[in-house]
């Protein structure tokens, strides 16, 4: 789910950082930089390190010390194929939204909910539809009640538009495409009933 | 450009800081140098870089290596984030504290470095894949049906359902049980070693 990344950049710390520490004013500036925005590589999470910092100078009519920087940082960036314990955020017509807390534009389109399914409005939510899956004669509704594993099957990067409409939903620069049509996959519950029967299999 | 001075063909070396001045600026007017500092003015603020096709700005090495949940926990307890109720006091920013909830409510929070290497090690011998053990590791499946969507093309690849109770084994053996999120659907994990976690399991 995470990657390390090294990159090599110059940064300019501002002349009122220069009393801390070096090492914890470059981090202040890379946080502001680049923490909780999303790179070509994913979204940034933390920084790891900084490997190096060389230069420090002063130019003509600028204020900051420029430092050429490399350092490390932790970048969300699931891998296709990769398992996710994530939580249902909402649901409509198109499909499934979850969520991990710090990540939200998890979708799961409808073709990608097993099938037979089907959607309902939601009798708690009224602005809500509710999926549910109908399995052997039973009904196994998708809702807040626990963890959803899902499975990541694409990344995309949405480019910046350049207009919005006023209402609009705020533009998502990282959008995952999951899955939960598989064994295994979907709401937890549905499968804690199955485990027993499988490890009673087991056992014989 | 700022002080342009020119380029009196000084090598780059320690000592004079005069010396090492001139030559940065020399390495600013080549091929359209732009600090990348200046840019973030100019995008959108949650995009910060457009799709990086030029290595001129920022060299960076997309990954430099992939992380369990358990490494990035390990990373922010490490700064601190546990200790701290309030909050305000540690240095880690309110997107770390989001990503630091997820983590404590999935696997990775009961594991340790040594588990995780000595689990690594010993999934030698059923010949899964890197992607596939970092799955195992943060997801902790319990059963043959969790498995079963973590693992790609069992049969083809010779993975039998000996080979998948093997590894469910091993799981059991060495990985800890992962807390109890929801108090429910963790009952089966009684024969773990970690007694400690289920006391605080509601038994149903």
């Amino acid at each position: 789910m995470f990657c390390l990344s090294e990159m090599e950049d110059t940064v300019r710390v501002p002349p009122d950082l220069l009393k801390l520490p070096l090492e914890v004013a470059i981090k202040k500036v890379l946080q502001k930089l680049l923490l909780n925005k999303v790179l070509s590589i994913g979204l940034c999470v933390t920084i790891y390190d900084i490997k190096s910092a060389e230069g420090g100078f002063v130019l003509p009519g600028d204020g900051p010390a420029t430092y050429k920087v490399r350092f490390r940082i932790v970048v969300f960036r699931p891998f296709v194929g990769e398992v996710i314990a994530a939580r249902f955020k909402e649901s409509d017509s198109n499909g499934l939204r979850l969520t991990l807390g710090f990540f939200e534009d998890i979708y799961v389109p409808a073709p990608l909910i097993p099938r037979p399914n089907r959607c309902e409005p939601d009798p708690y939510n009224r602005s809500q539809m509710r999926w549910v899956w109908i399995f052997e004669e039973q009904e196994y509704i998708i809702d807040h009640s626990c963890q959803i594993n899902f499975r990541v099957e694409n990344i995309s990067y949405p480019p910046v538009p350049t207009e919005q409409a006023e209402d609009a939903k705020p533009f998502a620069p990282m959008v995952i495409t999951g899955t939960i049509d598989d064994d295994g996959l979907g709401p937890v519950s549905w499968w804690e009933g199955c485990s027993e029967r499988n490890n009673e299999d087991d056992d014989t | 450009m700022r002080g342009a001075l020119p380029n009196w063909g000084l090598t780059k070396g320690k000592g004079n800081w005069f010396h090492a001045l001139v030559s940065s600026l020399a390495s600013r007017h080549d091929q359209n140098y732009i600090p990348t500092n200046f840019l973030d003015h100019h995008k959108n603020r949650t995009y910060l870089f457009s799709p990086i096709t030029s290595d001129k700005t920022v060299r960076m090495k997309a990954n430099a290596g992939t992380l369990t949940n358990f490494e990035v926990l390990d990373l922010l307890n490490s700064r601190g984030a546990s200790n701290d109720t309030t909050r305000v006091i540690a240095p880690i920013t309110t997107l770390e504290y989001k990503v630091y909830d997820y983590l404590m409510e999935t696997p990775a929070c009961t594991q340790t470095l040594e588990i995780i290497t000595n689990f690594s090690d010993q999934c030698e011998d059923f010949k899964l894949a890197k992607a596939e053990i970092l799955n195992i590791i943060n997801i902790r499946p319990s059963s043959t049906v969790n498995l079963a969507s973590i693992l790609e093309e069992p049969s083809e690849r010779g993975i039998d359902k000996k080979a998948k109770e093997g590894i469910l084994k091993l799981v059991e053996a060495l990985l800890p049980s992962p807390p109890i999120v929801e108090a429910r659907g963790e009952n089966e994990e009684e024969e773990t070693e970690e007694g400690e976690q289920l006391a605080t399991a509601v038994l149903r």
